[in-house]
């Protein structure tokens, strides 16, 4: 009895170091050019500091909630072209007929800025060419900070390429009402986006130890997530199996 | 031959039902459970009481309903396994004050909102996430999750708050391996910044 007592002692202490030993490195996140993206990450601080933030600010209280619907619903359109193009490189039909769905139907009925289309069943599910990208197995890469256009990955950053390529409005001559449309829409995206999460990202930049570190979790974590098409498994901690 | 009675075997059978597996975790349970949980937090945060006071109070809930040992040991990542019995706890109490201050500064923002449970989904071993969507007056409602769990041994517990598809845990985690990379891997130092 005693001897059998003893070897399952040591075989449960190895099983235990073995579960420590696989758990050393913390690999959340590839970051090996984190010094040039503290960098910049300084530089993009500092754009929301006297730039975005206020802007948003004014956003946010001067325009009426009617404004900001409409002007989501806008932004909204104007990306589903390029969510169809990514839909159909993804294989994925059934979400590709709802964005061309969804582009005739709030383009037709709703002139771009309404959003009849939700309630008849063809729902905004955003994506681009950064999932498009994942879905064909390319690889998350290192992680990176992109001066103004904030966290990223090399597959977003390539994916971020290739969205200004799938875009429609790309192509269209400046001077246009579409062209014009097309310079407009980053910086309106910006105060739109920074506005609706304004809580979210003022703690993140703000209020915690390392807004380099927080910033850069919150984008991969979100990211992973959207990829893999919500919540996983894999996706949540494992807090007792260290 | 060994021969079971009738009430052998009753006996024998319960003891068997009450031997099931963790792993069996009720979703419907963790789901009341979490609806219970995220009613006394709202309580609070409506209740207009200072933010010093709120912070306490909302330390006293999460000692009550998070499995507190599991998570420190999880967001304090690798160096948990060097550190002594006596760290580990200061550790512990130092985590808890600061998360309450942080997270008793996040909810103020979210006073007056509700939150109602949609949905609860079984992960298995990792647990059940219980999905709570924030109703506010104007604007869409944004997603908070809850993980729960019973495998610490001690009924149902919170083990982690996802918000907008961030995990507190992962990101604490990750926070706390940079701020203790900054005070020159000084454990004692960090414990005494999170003390606050």
């Amino acid at each position: 009895m005693k001897p059998l007592f003893r070897s399952v002692l040591v075989a449960s202490a190895l099983a235990l170091s073995g579960c420590a030993a696989s758990n050393a490195p913390d690999a959340f996140a590839a970051d090996p050019y984190e010094g040039a993206n503290r960098a910049v990450h300084g530089f993009n601080k500092g754009v929301d500091t006297v730039a975005l933030r206020p802007a948003a600010v004014v956003y946010d209280v001067a325009a009426p909630a009617l404004v900001k619907h409409l002007v989501g619903n806008a932004l909204d359109t104007l990306a589903l072209p390029g969510r169809f193009f990514n839909r159909v490189l993804q294989g994925d039909v059934d979400a590709a007929l709802t964005a061309a769905g969804r582009l005739t139907v709030n383009l037709i009925m709703g002139l771009g800025v309404l959003d009849p289309a939700t309630e008849m069943g063809l729902p905004s599910e955003p994506t681009d060419f950064g999932v498009t990208l994942a879905r064909m197995g390319v690889e998350e890469g290192p992680y990176l900070e992109l001066p103004l256009l904030g966290p990223s990955t090399a597959r977003d950053a390539v994916g971020l390429v290739g969205d200004v390529l799938l875009n429609p409005l790309t192509y269209a001559a400046s001077g246009t009402l579409a062209g014009d449309y097309g310079y407009l829409r980053a910086p309106v995206a910006a105060v739109h986006g920074r506005a609706g999460a304004m809580a979210a990202i003022d703690q993140a930049l703000y209020e915690s130890e390392d807004s380099y570190i927080a910033v850069r979790s919150a984008y991969l974590q979100r990211r992973r997530r959207q990829i893999e098409g919500g919540a996983s498994a894999e996706s949540l901690p494992d807090i007792y199996g260290q | 031959m060994i021969k079971i009675g009738r009430r052998g075997f009753l006996a024998l059978s319960g003891a068997l039902l009450l031997a099931r597996p963790a792993a069996a975790l009720d979703v419907g349970a963790a789901r009341g459970f979490v609806a219970d949980v995220v009613g006394r937090i709202q309580a609070l945060v409506d209740s207009g009481r200072p933010p010093a006071e709120q912070a306490a109070e909302f330390r006293r809930i999460l000692t009550e309903v998070a499995d507190v040992e599991a998570i420190a040991r999880f967001v304090a990542g690798r160096p948990w396994r060097e550190m002594s019995d006596a760290q580990r706890a200061a550790f512990r109490e130092a985590f808890l004050d600061y998360v309450s201050r942080l997270y008793a500064n996040i909810m103020a923002d979210y006073k007056g909102e509700r939150i109602e449970i949609v949905d609860a989904r079984d992960f298995g071993k990792k647990g059940v996430l219980v999905v709570g969507r924030i109703l506010r007056p104007a604007g869409d409602g944004s997603q908070v999750e809850f993980l729960v769990s019973d495998r610490g041994g001690d009924g149902l517990k919170v083990v982690d708050m996802v918000v907008e598809g961030v995990s507190m845990l992962q990101t604490q985690r990750q926070e706390l391996a940079a701020m203790l990379e900054k005070r020159g891997g000084d454990v004692d130092r960090l414990i005494a910044d999170l003390r606050g």
